[in-house]
């Protein structure tokens, strides 16, 4: 069932420990997401697992072959898309991914590119120099060539950073389409909404371990405070008072905000008001919302995710 | 094979389409090669001024005159030693020959005792401000005064009257008419400035697309993850490598036609030469360049330091590899130094084929010395390249 097995996989850089022994499985046909904070370790475990970086522990299978020692094996059924990487200046858009299919000898029939570019949405682009695409389009026509051989699984290394909300969305609709077609897709990412709307499983990653591997509905129900409630207050209130309210199970504070995580969002709510009332303090922007994925990496790490 | 095919015409396709590449590739070369050509050789606005004396007063030493006379490229005053010498101080003259006494007898002497070789020998004399040159002809005598700054202008007087006297040695064993010899030399005794120029400008561009074009490209490649994405494809690096060799190749080849071409038709140049040494020439040398190009990316992290460390490498072989002018006249110390530039070996072996039409065999040492400083970059290369960008 599944199509990437990785075991006790370790990188070492001198004395600092990129990728701590870690295990998981990506199975078949998933959209299966790696998702931490920069220097967490994802791309790191990524290239060790596309045969770019040589792990110093563990192993890793792809469809039952072993990517190390010789990693030209899985080359073939494996598409990758390397965190930011420019292409050849002065092909055209078709030209790149005909020739990138002849890197696996394949001759690409018209319907075949066809498809592909309708795949990531650059039919009307075929004809146009690489240096005259967009971001976005850069970006999909980098998943396109790792598209033309036909692969098992598709690595994705933070494919929507730096791109615009719209780009990103149409993004999101590509990757939707590929694993549609039956293909696995591993992504990394530091968008918390992205993995919440694309995987299947999620493993959260931070400084060189994975801490949780689970659906993000299941992440979410293990975090227990159902309620979040945000405000600012002026002059600051006591932390360990906040705390003591009933129900409260964590409180952060940023200057003069506070995240405050509860289970009985009413009384959190009323006690508050009370205590700023008593401190003649001034309380603004008051948000209650419900957990998401974002709260469950704050809980688990104590820090948020782009810091 | 299909692969590699399929990279070559990429290759191509990219370096055809850049502008910037196509203007140093072939539009730089061509316009220094028509400045250089108009300031120092453009037809007929630069003429050598040459005073010459004539105490021979012999039909030799008078149809070397008229020699000299007839050849477009010089002016010829006659005058007293004296004078033409004075006038050559003030800088109204570019070089003063004087023919001694005896130099009729002594050439035609010399012919009859049916000695074909003349041996040449330069005596300088003390003056610090003029040169003499004995050219010695068996007894007979040619001096020759010239400002030592105009390295140029004496070489080709220089070669002028060598050329001269041994066409008629030549002739004048044959048939007694001694004017209709000096005439049939004239051609190849005025080794035009043009002439001189073209193998060196060649050579020059060869090395500049060779040594920059490889290494930015291979740099900017690294920088951007295009080398390691190339990886992560079942692409042997090794085809992708060949194929920028075998497009640098063609670049090259194409270089050397168009500049030829421009050659032939502005400045009317004529390539005696075999065109097939010559390309067998062209291409030892685009390796050697090539070679080197990586040899620079494998000590550049960025695109400007592979720029810098190219500049370092190419502006003085630009210079010392005489291709802009003659270096035979340099200082002693450099001369060593002259000796191991890679540049100076191509672009001698460019200039022996094409313009004085010597064969493969004659300039094989020169190839050979290519091929062998090709070999030690390429055993630092392997050594030396790497294909990511360093630190991870």
């Amino acid at each position: 069932m599944s199509i990437i097995k990785v075991d006790d996989l370790l990188k070492k850089y001198g004395s600092l420990t990129a990728v701590d022994k870690i295990s998981f499985e990506v199975k078949k046909g998933e959209i299966f997401g790696i998702l931490g904070p920069n220097g967490a370790g994802k791309t790191t475990t990524l290239e060790m697992i596309e045969g770019l970086r040589q792990p110093d522990g563990g192993s890793i299978q792809i469809d039952n072959n072993a990517v190390w020692p010789n990693p030209k094996k899985v080359k073939r059924i494996i598409g990758v898309q390397l965190q930011s990487t420019s292409l050849f200046d002065y092909l055209r858009v078709a030209e790149i991914i005909k020739l990138f299919a002849s890197f696996y000898s394949i001759k690409l029939s018209k319907e075949k590119l066809n498809l592909i570019l309708e795949d990531v949405s650059l039919t009307n682009k075929a004809k146009a120099y690489v240096n005259e695409l967009s971001g976005g389009q850069q970006q999909r026509l980098s998943i396109a060539l790792a598209l033309v051989n036909e692969p098992k699984v598709v690595f994705l290394d933070e494919p929507t950073t730096g791109l615009d909300p719209q780009a990103r969305r149409s993004l999101w609709d590509v990757i939707k389409r590929i694993n549609k077609e039956g293909k696995a897709v591993v992504l990394t990412t530091h968008y918390m909404e992205e993995a919440q709307v694309l995987c299947k499983r999620i493993a959260i990653m931070d400084k060189a371990k994975i801490i949780d591997l689970d659906t993000p509905a299941n992440l979410i129900k293990k975090l227990e405070a159902d309620s979040k409630l945000s405000f600012s207050c002026k002059p600051k209130l006591e932390e360990a008072k906040i705390k003591g309210i009933k129900g409260v199970t964590s409180v952060q504070s940023v200057d003069h905000s506070y995240m405050v995580y509860s289970s009985n969002i009413q009384k959190a709510v009323s006690d508050i008001l009370k205590l700023a009332k008593e401190k003649d303090a001034v309380i603004e922007d008051i948000h209650i919302s419900g957990a998401n994925l974002e709260d469950v990496f704050l809980n688990m790490t104590g820090r948020a995710l782009r810091d | 094979m299909r692969r590699f095919v399929d990279l070559v015409v990429a290759n191509t396709k990219i370096t055809f389409r850049n502008w910037q590449s196509l203007f140093w590739m072939l539009a730089f070369p061509i316009i220094i090669m028509t400045m250089l050509g108009i300031v120092f050789g453009g037809g007929g606005t630069t003429k050598v001024k040459l005073g010459l004396t004539d105490y021979d007063r012999s039909k030799v030493s008078e149809s070397v005159v008229n020699a000299f006379e007839k050849i477009d490229s010089f002016i010829v005053y006659r005058g007293a030693r004296k004078t033409e010498l004075n006038k050559l101080k003030d800088g109204k003259l570019d070089a003063v020959i004087v023919i001694e006494k005896g130099f009729g007898s002594a050439v035609s002497g010399q012919l009859e005792r049916r000695q074909k070789q003349i041996i040449s020998k330069l005596l300088i004399s003390q003056n610090p401000l003029l040169k003499a040159d004995n050219i010695k002809v068996q007894k007979a005598r040619i001096k020759l005064y010239y400002d030592p700054a105009q390295t140029f202008t004496s070489q080709m007087v220089r070669s002028t009257i060598r050329s001269i006297i041994a066409g008629m040695e030549k002739q004048m064993s044959q048939t007694p008419s001694l004017i209709a010899v000096t005439e049939k030399r004239q051609a190849a005794a005025g080794l035009d400035f043009i002439d001189f120029l073209l193998p060196g400008i060649i050579g020059m561009s060869i090395m500049s697309t060779g040594i920059f074009g490889l290494s930015t490209v291979m740099v900017s490649y690294r920088e951007q993850g295009i080398l390691r994405r190339l990886k992560i494809t079942p692409l042997p690096l090794s085809y992708f490598i060949g194929s920028q060799v075998v497009v640098s190749v063609i670049r090259a080849l194409i270089q050397t036609v168009v500049l030829i071409l421009f050659a032939k038709v502005c400045f009317g140049v004529q390539i005696i030469g075999n065109l097939f040494y010559l390309a067998v020439t062209v291409m030892v040398g685009a390796i050697c360049f090539i070679t080197i190009g990586f040899l620079v990316a494998s000590f550049s992290n960025r695109v400007e330091t592979a720029d810098t460390i190219g500049n370092i490498i190419t502006m003085p072989m630009m210079f010392l590899s005489g291709i802009f002018f003659p270096i035979e006249n340099a200082p002693k110390w450099i001369q060593p130094i002259i000796k191991m530039l890679p540049l100076k070996f191509l672009a001698d072996a460019l200039r022996d084929i094409a313009v004085k039409g010597k064969s493969l065999d004659q300039v094989a040492i020169n190839l050979y010395i290519l091929l062998a400083i090709t070999a030690v970059v390429f055993i630092m290369v392997l050594k030396l390249f790497r294909w990511e960008v360093k630190a991870s």
